[in-house]
């Protein structure tokens, strides 16, 4: 019994050991997206369905800036470091807004697509690549899974409920398994990258795209990038 | 089961088609010099939807490499079935500048058309390589529908509809000025009350289609998965409760009607519903100046009354939005103004030949009353379209009453039957008095040349029926009466003599 238990604590203790070993092995990639444009504006204006829309200020998501410079919402992709599985993305219409604003989804995956508010809406993707989806959201419906069939090739696809007008998102379709979006301050933060020689891609919304060459080695690797 | 109820079943289980089937020897090279030939004008050579014609034709004429078909009887964005892309090559769409080739193809050509032009998207090659094949929606014949099943309708459009077709379904919601195709182009929500002009065919089915399936590459969302068969029916019920179905005939002579008293000068007056309208159609300006493809102002409808000393002629016409907007979204495309223009001929023609229609000439100029929208009405004098000038103020006995509701602008224009100024027109009942009109919707960016128009009408004051008209034939009467009386005493008289 006891030699049972001993057994046990040693092979746990072996597999955290080499548990860690691999984590060391693979590369961390972190860094922060900034700009040095200024957003326009901060809300949007909401013209209708008061009741539902209008009781609190929607932001303007498009280019959203912190103090420091940091962008957020930029997606990095690092191309061709494992592939990407396949699950169930959710977003949200609540508030009269995309929750989240860019939504990074595997290929392939379903996408349930949620109503969280008191009126109809209609949610769209803007997709050439992939099968366009556009279904109407009756308040009633609070969830309804599209299938994985209309995201099954690599794609930027810009979301939108046509209804209102100012609800826009994007969903980030990728065969990349090493994906980030940053954060307010415009950090990511990448783990679990096998190292070596890939090509990395900075998207936004607004400011475009930039492809990069980047060396990750094992440990911590950091890269920055600045949207003039 | 007996086979033959099985096969019954079976058939009344077949989704909707138009009955043809595709023939088993469709061949794209064949199809190929008959589109060169016929569909590249407007569908360019490559079928990306550019040929020579496609920037003066609104909707703009199918990208075929996008692989995105608006009607179909697939899913929102899924690939057509071949006879869908065939019946619309057969029959055409209403509405739009894609005629039928039914009597100018054989079947087999359209077939081969088909081919053809599934092969400028590569999505027909991908979803034949993973074996995907069109799955068509169960669509079945349209159920009785009660009042009630109306009234269901309407409640679910209105929370459902209205915020892109309006509450009357004239197309005016809220969200009508913000919407665009996939293509970035600018698209307007169908006035629902013109079923004539329902792109993807008018039947309850066509309605049902489009309700279930959206319209891809539009912001139409499809309803099928999120409503249930019989609420879209009731949805379709409701539309077909407001839809006129068939075009107002057209009359050249618009009649004004004599009454006694003031003109109403509102609009809205319940008065003007008693009198007869006449319907006429309007054309995008591709003439003249800066020509102008993609009106959006189909037609007006017009009504006239006039009294001893003025005449009024009410204008009635479907407009999306009141433009200028006093408080316009974000993304409001234009925000110019809207107006509507009455054109009469300086002088009545002597002979049959009017004035150009189109703001007429220096040999015979016209006059034009024009209304903007939050503006002073303006009389112009017209020799050509671009060369109006404004006149002065002693011509401007014109008053102008304007009203914006629910999808319809709905004005009054009261002027003088007696010319104001020496070079304007008087305006005489009983003859025919050539009149014209021209739109302009703001929000569609439509200003000076770029504009709607019709050719001439004629405008027919028609005399009043004086009360003597009646009294003669009585007078007559009496006096034929009277004289064979008086014939008959004296026969009488000289017989007893």
């Amino acid at each position: 019994m006891t030699l049972k238990i001993k057994k046990i604590t040693v092979l746990t203790a072996l597999f955290i050991f080499c548990m860690n070993v691999t984590a060391t092995e693979a590369a961390v990639l972190h860094g922060k997206i900034s700009t040095a444009t200024a957003a326009k504006q901060a809300t949007v204006r909401v013209t209708k369905d008061m009741e539902a829309c209008g009781k609190n200020p929607i932001p303007r998501e498009n280019l959203v800036r912190s103090a420091s410079g940091g962008l957020k919402n930029v997606v990095v992709e690092i191309i061709g470091a494992g592939a990407a599985k396949p699950g169930t993305a959710v977003v949200t219409q609540k508030g009269c807004r995309f929750e989240p604003h860019v939504l990074i989804m595997p290929a392939g995956s379903s996408l349930t697509v949620k109503n969280g508010d008191t009126v109809s809406h209609n949610f769209h993707t803007y997709s050439f690549e992939n099968d366009p989806v556009n279904f109407i959201q009756p308040k009633e419906m609070k969830e309804k899974k599209v299938d994985g069939e209309n995201f099954e090739v690599p794609e930027v696809m810009e979301i939108k409920c046509d209804i209102h007008e100012w609800m826009q998102g994007w969903v980030y379709v990728t065969e990349s398994g090493s994906t980030a979006l940053t954060d307010a301050d415009g950090n990511f933060r990448i783990e679990n990258i096998p190292s070596g020689k890939y090509r990395i891609r900075i998207w936004h919304e607004t400011l475009g795209e930039a492809e990069k060459e980047i060396n990750v080695k094992k440990g911590d690797n950091a890269f920055n990038h600045l949207f003039k | 089961m007996k086979p033959t109820i099985a096969f019954i079943i079976f058939l009344l289980a077949l989704p909707y088609s138009s009955g043809a089937e595709p023939s088993s020897t469709q061949q794209p090279q064949k199809g190929k010099p008959i589109y060169e030939k016929l569909c590249s004008g407007c569908h360019g050579v490559t079928g990306r939807g550019d040929g020579p014609a496609a920037d003066r034709l609104r909707p703009r004429p199918r990208n075929f490499a996008r692989g995105q078909y608006k009607f179909t009887y697939t899913k929102f964005g899924k690939l057509p079935q071949d006879k869908t892309l065939f019946r619309w090559i057969s029959e055409g769409l209403p509405g739009s500048s894609m005629p039928p080739w039914k009597d100018v193809l054989t079947e087999e050509e359209r077939w081969d058309l088909v081919a053809y032009i599934k092969t400028f998207s590569r999505k027909f090659a991908r979803a034949k390589k993973k074996g995907r094949v069109p799955k068509p929606i169960v669509i079945g014949t349209a159920p009785p529908s009660s009042a009630e099943d109306i009234r269901e309708g309407k409640e679910l459009f209105l929370q459902n509809c209205a915020k892109c077709h309006g509450k009357e379904g004239r197309g005016a919601g809220p969200s009508a000025p913000t919407l665009k195709d996939s293509q970035g182009d600018r698209i307007w929500p169908r006035n629902l009350t013109k079923g004539w002009l329902y792109r993807g065919g008018g039947s309850p089915e066509d309605i049902y289609r489009t309700v279930a399936t959206g319209i891809t590459g539009t912001p139409m969302p499809e309803f099928m998965d999120s409503l249930s068969p019989e609420k879209i029916w009731r949805i379709v019920a409701y539309v077909e409760s407001i839809r006129q179905k068939k075009r107002p005939p057209i009359n050249d002579v618009l009649v004004s009607k004599h009454m006694q008293g003031d003109l109403p000068s509102n609009p809205c007056d319940p008065a003007w519903q008693s009198v007869p309208s006449s319907y006429i159609p309007l054309a995008a300006q591709v003439i003249e100046g800066e020509r102008w493809f993609k009106t959006t102002i189909e037609s007006v409808e017009v009504r006239s009354v006039y009294n001893g000393a003025e005449v009024a002629i009410h204008v009635e016409w479907a407009d999306k939005t009141q433009s200028p907007l006093t408080a316009p979204p974000d993304k409001f495309p234009q925000n110019g103004l809207d107006a509507l223009a009455v054109q009469l001929p300086v002088k009545m023609p002597l002979d049959a030949e009017k004035p150009y229609f189109l703001g007429g000439s220096s040999a015979k100029p016209v006059i034009l009353w024009k209304w903007t929208n939050g503006g002073r009405p303006e009389v112009f004098l017209g020799k050509g379209i671009l060369k109006m000038e404004p006149l002065d103020r002693e011509h401007q006995t014109l008053r102008v009453a304007a009203v914006y509701k629910a999808g319809l602008w709905k004005t009054v224009f009261i002027r003088s039957l007696e010319r104001p100024a020496k070079n304007d027109i008087t305006i005489e009942a009983g003859k025919y008095l050539p009149i014209a009109f021209s739109a302009w919707d703001g929000n569609n960016g439509e200003k000076d040349a770029q504009r709607a128009v019709s050719i001439w009408y004629s405008l027919l004051l028609k005399p009043p029926v004086k009360a003597d008209i009646y009294l003669w034939p009585l007078f007559v009467g009496l006096l034929i009466a009277v004289g064979e009386m008086a014939l008959a005493i004296k026969v009488k008289k000289e017989k007893e003599k």
